[in-house]
């Protein structure tokens, strides 16, 4: 069985200024993940990725957000349930790390009185007993000198023994489920390298699953099993991490893959997306990429595209896909001017031309 | 090479921390910002790359060495000199919205660095600032709105715009894509190296991503503690580090690669796991 299934997730808020006004921000959003697996959740700012985490938490305000579907652990409805259910379940079973570490601990309070109260709060065990384990983790996180840095306060820390302290936090009560929401963007690469390896290997031995969520393909390809690719509040694309950074079957994925500086693009321009990513409310009828899209044709105004097997375990979010291939894997992999030459027999949309950068670049202005 | 605009000699920073006590940010680096050369500096928080290139605009006091420009040491510009050379060095910060006048509509904050400057008439300014525009690729009605109005790719142009309008010779990108998204880094880092042949700009790039540092920069210092710990062509430097520091900093760059890139863990916890 799977460990978290989240079925047809829906995520409105309320605006202040237009009561009636509630446009979704997270649209019918499904997907599992088993036991064990790290799974990664990929987007731009405001795709909607973070909102997906939070809602799964249970951690929206009800007063201003509305949530729809199913979000279950274990078989467990999570989104309906009440709050004392919710909070035996967060924290112990499924618990969360955030980008800033300094934001998520409390200042006034030692790291290890935050990390006994999370085990006491949840298991009935000793103040010593308590101890002992929140020492254990603290050494099993890569801290030097646990026993010492029991008794010191956040600030005393650095950013990336902050993060450590949060892991550990997150991980002592052994969660089936560990949400991790950028939690190594604020830290310096050698620290993220570090982080995540020691993500990947607590899980790992603890068999704790993670839904990891980031911005970053390069993350995403050396941590995940697999992965999924939200645009617009929506998923376009999931499957195997070998097989969605390798050979994409969604336009959007294969343009964030041609968007990265890599050694062999050095001295050669990068793909850019030109438009913007429609603001919620106000995606048109058809796929919501295609006006940025550079294989668009006449149908993909017409119908939303579902999310339809793609080959092998991928699905994705396309009526070309199964056509599109090789010159999907060119965009991702190739460069520009490689990518010119060796596709031409792919039908472009004139006005989303992918290759055009200047003045309509930027596309759309906010209203 | 060609001839060097701004000349740095073993740079030393020096902050106060405390009565007693003094923080050496950058310690004894040389550099050279080339005409026309793109010159990357990559380093980790707290390396001294941002004091550096502070330094080299005269924005912090070096406290010993040398910078100079035309032969003159930049401590010692005073009025028309030090506006020649405000004119000759300009900069782009990270975060394009903390570094537009949130009160200010975009066309103003371009034109500002002339008026401060005292640099033509207000005509001359405004028609400067149309072709700046064009330049970066944003138009006029877009220019008339206030920050909040724009995506952040078009506030880094806005402030493109305004870093070139006084024509300098170096333009230095301090983290400038870092608050980006990648679609959007990519659209800046185009700009970027359409401008730098247009104008014949030199460019000093810093940044803690390699990747994208190395995209663009011809040359590249790697700084770490304050010091320059190698520093050598692009090509040379990210291919055969010479350094133990190098080596771990381009050893943590997790980028989207071939098959033979191992999963995170994969030989502490399940050595049969890695890409197929």
């Amino acid at each position: 069985m799977d460990l978290l299934e989240v079925k047809d997730l829906r995520v409105s808020f309320s605006d202040p200024r237009d009561p009636g006004a509630r446009a979704p921000i997270v649209k019918d959003v499904s997907f599992r993940i088993a036991p064990g697996e790290v799974f990664g959740l990929v987007g731009e700012s405001g795709s909607g990725k973070s909102v997906t985490a939070l809602a799964a938490m249970g951690l929206l305000d009800p007063r201003t957000a509305e949530v729809s579907g199913s979000v279950r652990l274990q078989g467990e409805e999570l989104l309906h349930g009440h709050g004392d259910d919710l909070r035996r379940v967060r924290g112990d079973r499924m618990s969360m790390v955030f980008q800033e570490p300094m934001t998520a601990l409390d200042p006034v309070f030692t790291i290890g009185s935050q990390l006994t109260e999370t085990l006491r709060a949840h298991r009935r065990v000793s103040a010593q007993e308590a101890r002992r384990r929140a020492v254990e983790m603290l050494d099993a996180v890569g801290i030097v000198d646990p026993e010492r840095r029991f008794g010191a306060y956040p600030h005393e820390l650095s950013g990336g023994m902050r993060q450590r302290v949060v892991i550990a936090l997150a991980l002592i009560c052994g969660p089936e489920l560990l949400i991790a929401d950028e939690p190594t963007t604020a830290v310096d690469a050698t620290v993220q390298l570090q982080l995540l390896r020691l993500v990947r290997s607590a899980c790992t031995a603890a068999g704790t699953a993670v839904l990891f969520i980031t911005h970053d393909l390069g993350v995403v390809s050396r941590l995940c099993d697999r992965m999924a690719t939200m645009y617009a509040g929506e998923i376009v694309e999931t499957g195997p991490v070998d097989q969605v950074l390798n050979a994409p079957g969604h336009p959007y994925t294969a343009s964030l893959l041609g968007a990265l500086p890599r050694p062999d693009r050095r001295g050669h321009r990068l793909m850019s997306i030109p438009g913007r990513v429609p603001v919620p409310g106000t995606e048109p009828p058809g796929c919501w990429f295609a006006d940025r899209c550079a294989f668009a044709v006449a149908a993909c105004a017409d119908a939303h595209p579902p999310l339809a097997p793609a080959g092998g375990e991928l699905h994705s979010r396309c009526l070309r896909t199964g056509e599109l291939g090789d010159a999907l894997r060119t965009l991702a992999h190739g460069r520009l001017d490689e990518s010119e030459s060796t596709a031409p027999d792919v039908e472009r949309a004139p006005a989303a031309h992918a290759h055009t950068i200047g003045t309509h670049a930027d596309g759309e202005e906010r209203p | 090479m060609s001839e060097s605009i701004i000349t740095a000699r073993d740079v030393r920073v020096e902050f106060r921390a405390g009565r007693n006590r003094s923080v050496t940010a950058v310690d004894g680096v040389d550099i050279d910002v080339p005409a026309r050369t793109a010159v990357g500096l990559i380093g980790e928080s707290g390396s001294g790359k941002s004091t550096l290139v502070r330094a080299l605009l005269a924005l912090v006091p070096v406290s010993s060495g040398s910078v100079e420009w035309e032969g003159r040491d930049i401590s010692r510009l005073r009025g028309a000199d030090l506006v020649r050379f405000r004119t000759t060095a300009q900069m782009v910060f990270q975060d394009p919205h903390s570094a537009l006048d949130p009160r200010r509509r975009i066309l103003t904050s371009i034109v500002e660095p002339l008026r401060v400057l005292r640099i033509g008439t207000r005509a001359e300014r405004e028609a400067r600032a149309e072709e700046m525009l064009t330049q970066v690729g944003l138009r006029m009605d877009q220019a008339m709105r206030f920050p909040h109005q724009l995506s952040g790719g078009q506030k880094q142009r806005a402030c493109i715009a305004r870093a070139l309008i006084v024509e300098p010779r170096v333009l230095i990108c301090d983290e400038s894509v870092a608050a980006l998204d990648v679609a959007l880094q990519a659209e800046i880092l185009n700009l970027l190296g359409d401008l730098r042949e247009e104008l014949n700009l030199a460019l000093v790039f810093i940044s803690h991503d390699l990747s994208v540092v190395a995209h663009i920069s011809d040359h590249l210092h790697v700084m770490h503690l304050g010091k320059t710990v190698e520093t050598g062509p692009t090509e040379q430097v990210t291919r055969s580090p010479q350094q133990e520091y190098t080596e771990k900093l381009l050893a943590s760059q997790l980028t989207v690669g071939g098959p033979d890139q191992p999963l995170l863990g994969a030989g502490t916890t399940d050595p049969g796991r890695t890409r197929s």
